[in-house]
């Protein structure tokens, strides 16, 4: 057997078969879908009552809300929840008004008071209903949640609105019209045929772009978990000695290559096994959300319905992600997670060699990860701002940021083919460079012990003659 | 000459490690490869093992320009060693094996065959961390050897055994000469170099400062010095020596019994000096001449070239 592979065989047998690494792949895609789980559910307010004392020098708690809750939707709610005093606007159960009877001042120090029931004083100034640009206020003991707030806040304003029609004499429907917006849908030219009709149904570029987004963040994470590896693997060798002898044997390029191959494969192992694994766990667990996930049917489900906003906007998502140009996206994906995973591993295995210990590794790892970040970053803001801008076509251009950047413009169908061509031919040779250079500072570096390395030292390594 | 290093000359970029470095070493004989720390000894080894390549100079192997293909007919012990410590010492016993080119069905076989030897055939599953240090090196010199090289180069091949594992490790040093292996050794033992090194080198300050037999550097380094035990008194003894002899060292054991050490000067022999001691009726017990030990020679010439380098 070539030595060559004989290192990859090892490097790569010796991590598939660590508990950790075992561990990992099967509980990798339950602690993804437990983590995002327990974002969602953190970030997800809490229906909470809330006991809310009103100071009002207007007539909006009284007119103003009996007037809106002569609406269509107040009514489900009144029909429901009879009021049971005379000064308590009870609205969708959850806020409960109580009108004070009382000045500010006094108010205040009601809800001041230490047992005091009140978890918020909204304060409504007499000017309030005839200067729009006057502000009610909001006095807490806690901090609202935004939805609370933006309740609050439209249910003034709901009130404010139809106290002054009527005041005005404004005919509700008429109101209502005018006051509707329209949206904006960008659709790109070339989904278009010659008399204007879509020709498919393409992604909507931004939820294109953050799928894209997700693949270059899978990119960033494999390039440091694996890059790491390559790295303490490395100084493993170094550290235990262990070098001396495989190097009596095989070549430093090749000691080199076959631990990033073999790391390399381990990673696209685990990537391999995480997606069976969320395939299989996505299978399984659908059902029991009771959620049918195909397109078809979330269009089918009834539009009336208030909850259908939300619905629609699912399955416009899920149509898109249905639409994206999956053949390119998952060709590239591969083959700029091999390129970035190859030109950084290099620049890792360097640095494990130019150390005698991980704790020295801090100075060379920042300038290492700082064009990973960058790229992320950049992208993240160019998506949002100005998708087919120049910052996202150098970005895509460089190498360094290639790899995070490029599936971004690919999945946003934003990009040509000759653009990822280059992108891919730059990034290739890149590679080479970075191999060659950390080959050179690795066959110097694994034999040098107790010795401070600097950069400056890392340079004259690598014109050394061989 | 299955080994001849010629003219070998290395530096880095601030120092020079070999300055004209010459060698040549019989088959199947011991070389002790001797010198102070930092004096050079690594960077051959290295150049040796292909590692590093000399800036000139060139290394024969059985006349034959050393190049890849001589990696497999070498064996490398360093004087640093380790093994990966979450490895099973019998896998990883095998992959340094293959990485040395032998065939995993060889390996395998050549390898229960020294774990037998060395008594430890049920360690094979066993990983490095479990292990004490000396069963660590047992697995290194195993895997050093194992591949049958022609030339072994072992660097300070006894450190980290106790005394009983020490001699296994000789014995079998010297079982892979007869079966026809060359050996480098590489140590500051000076008592295992005068066991069983044939030949040395001492190399001091990148420069080789002296090399041949054992047996002919330990007489080119007596200094004609006699220990002689006498039954008598010391003056009398003193005054039976003339000018050719110099009383270097005087030592009384008790009234009667002493120990002189005696330097015979100029052309005179043992013979010269004990038959002037006969005729002064000195009773003597017993005459041994004093041989340099290893240790003793090593010190002087590095002594003696570090004074002449400085002087330089």
């Amino acid at each position: 057997m070539n030595k060559t592979s004989l290192i990859i065989k090892r490097e790569y047998l010796t991590r598939v078969k660590k508990k950790s690494f075992i561990l990992m792949t099967v509980l990798g895609p339950v602690l993804f879908a437990g983590f995002f789980a327990a974002i969602v559910l953190l970030a997800m307010p809490k229906e909470e009552n809330y006991e809310i004392l009103v100071v009002d020098e207007t007539t909006l708690m009284y007119e103003g809300m009996e007037l809106i809750l002569n609406t269509e939707k107040a009514k489900r709610i009144r029909d429901n929840k009879a009021r049971e005093e005379e000064n308590q606007v009870d609205v969708e159960g959850l806020l409960h008004f109580q009108v004070a009877n009382s000045s500010y001042a006094s108010a205040i120090k009601e809800f001041q008071k230490e047992d005091g029931k009140y978890d918020y004083l909204v304060y409504l100034p007499s000017n309030l209903i005839d200067m729009a640009d006057n502000k009610a206020n909001l006095v807490y003991k806690k901090a609202p949640n935004s939805p609370t707030e933006t309740k609050i806040i439209s249910l003034i304003n709901e009130a404010r609105e139809a106290l002054l029609m009527e005041k005005e004499g404004v005919d509700r429907a008429k109101y209502d019209k005018i006051k509707t917006k329209v949206g904006l849908t960008p659709i790109a030219s070339n989904n278009l045929d010659e008399s204007g009709n879509p020709i498919e149904n393409k992604a909507e570029f931004k939820i294109a772009a953050y799928a894209g987004f997700g693949f270059s963040i899978i990119i960033v994470m494999f390039i440091l978990t694996f890059g790491m590896q390559v790295m303490r693997g490395v100084i493993e060798e170094k550290t235990n000695r262990i070098i001396e002898v495989i190097i009596s044997s095989v070549k430093p390029f090749q000691i080199m290559m076959g631990k990033i191959v073999g790391v390399g494969l381990v990673g696209l192992t685990q990537f391999l096994f995480w997606i069976i694994l969320t395939g299989i766990l996505v299978t399984v667990i659908t059902p029991f959300l009771g959620l049918d996930s195909s397109p078809e049917a979330m269009a089918q489900m009834s539009s009336t319905d208030m909850e259908s906003m939300v619905n629609s906007g699912k399955s416009e998502m899920l149509q898109t992600i249905f639409s994206l140009p999956w053949l390119p996206l998952i060709s590239s994906f591969l083959v700029y997670f091999l390129g970035g995973y190859l030109l950084y591993s290099a620049l890792y295995a360097a640095i494990g060699a130019a150390v005698d210990s991980e704790t020295d590794t801090q100075q060379f790892l920042v300038p290492v990860m700082i064009p990973l970040m960058l790229g992320l970053y950049v992208a993240q803001f160019s998506v949002m701002t100005n998708p087919e801008g120049p910052a996202m076509f150098w970005l895509s251009m460089i190498p360094l940021t290639s790899p995070v950047v490029m599936l971004i413009r690919i999945a946003m169908e934003s990009v040509e083919l000759w653009e990822v061509l280059l992108s891919i031919a730059i990034l290739a040779l890149t590679f080479v460079g970075t191999t060659w250079v950390g080959a050179r500072i690795y066959k110097t570096g694994i034999l040098m012990y107790g010795k401070k390395v600097t950069y400056k030292e890392m340079f004259k390594w690598i014109r050394y003659k061989s | 000459m299955i080994f001849e290093a010629k003219n070998i000359h290395k530096s880095y970029h601030n120092h020079v490690a070999l300055n004209d470095v010459s060698l040549s070493v019989e088959k199947q004989s011991i070389f002790g490869l001797l010198g102070p720390n930092g004096a050079g000894k690594t960077s051959l080894i290295r150049i040796v093992n292909q590692i590093t390549g000399p800036d000139s100079g060139e290394i024969l192997i059985n006349g034959e320009k050393l190049s890849p293909k001589h990696i497999e007919q070498i064996g490398y012990l360093p004087e640093e060693r380790g093994l990966y410590k979450k490895m099973q010492i019998g896998e990883q016993a095998m992959y340094l094996a293959q990485l040395k080119g032998m065939s995993k069905h060889d390996a395998k076989r050549e390898l229960l065959q020294w774990f037998e030897k060395f008594e430890i055939g049920n360690w094979w599953n066993k990983k490095v961390e479990e292990l004490s240090k000396g069963m660590a090196q047992k697995v290194q010199f195993i895997t050093t050897v194992l591949h049958k090289p022609q030339i072994l180069i072992l660097d300070e091949p006894f450190s980290g055994f106790d005394p009983i594992n020490a001699n296994l490790i000789k014995s079998e040093i010297m079982k892979l000469k007869e079966d026809g292996a060359t050996i480098f050794l590489s140590t500051h033992n000076m008592g295992s170099v005068e066991e069983i090194c044939d030949n040395i080198a001492l190399i001091n300050s990148s420069k080789k400062v002296l090399d041949g037999k054992v047996s002919d550097i330990k007489k080119d380094f007596s200094k004609n010095m006699y220990e002689v035990d006498f039954k008598g008194n010391m003056i009398g003894f003193a005054n039976a020596l003339w000018t050719n002899y110099e009383l270097v060292e005087k030592l009384s054991f008790d009234n009667e019994n002493h120990r002189a050490t005696v330097k015979i000067l100029g052309n005179n022999t043992l013979n010269n000096l004990l038959s002037s001691l006969i005729t002064e009726n000195i009773e003597l017990k017993q005459v041994n001449e004093i041989i340099p030990t290893m240790s003793e020679i090593f010190i002087e010439v590095v002594n003696t070239n570090n004074e002449l380098n400085r002087k330089n």
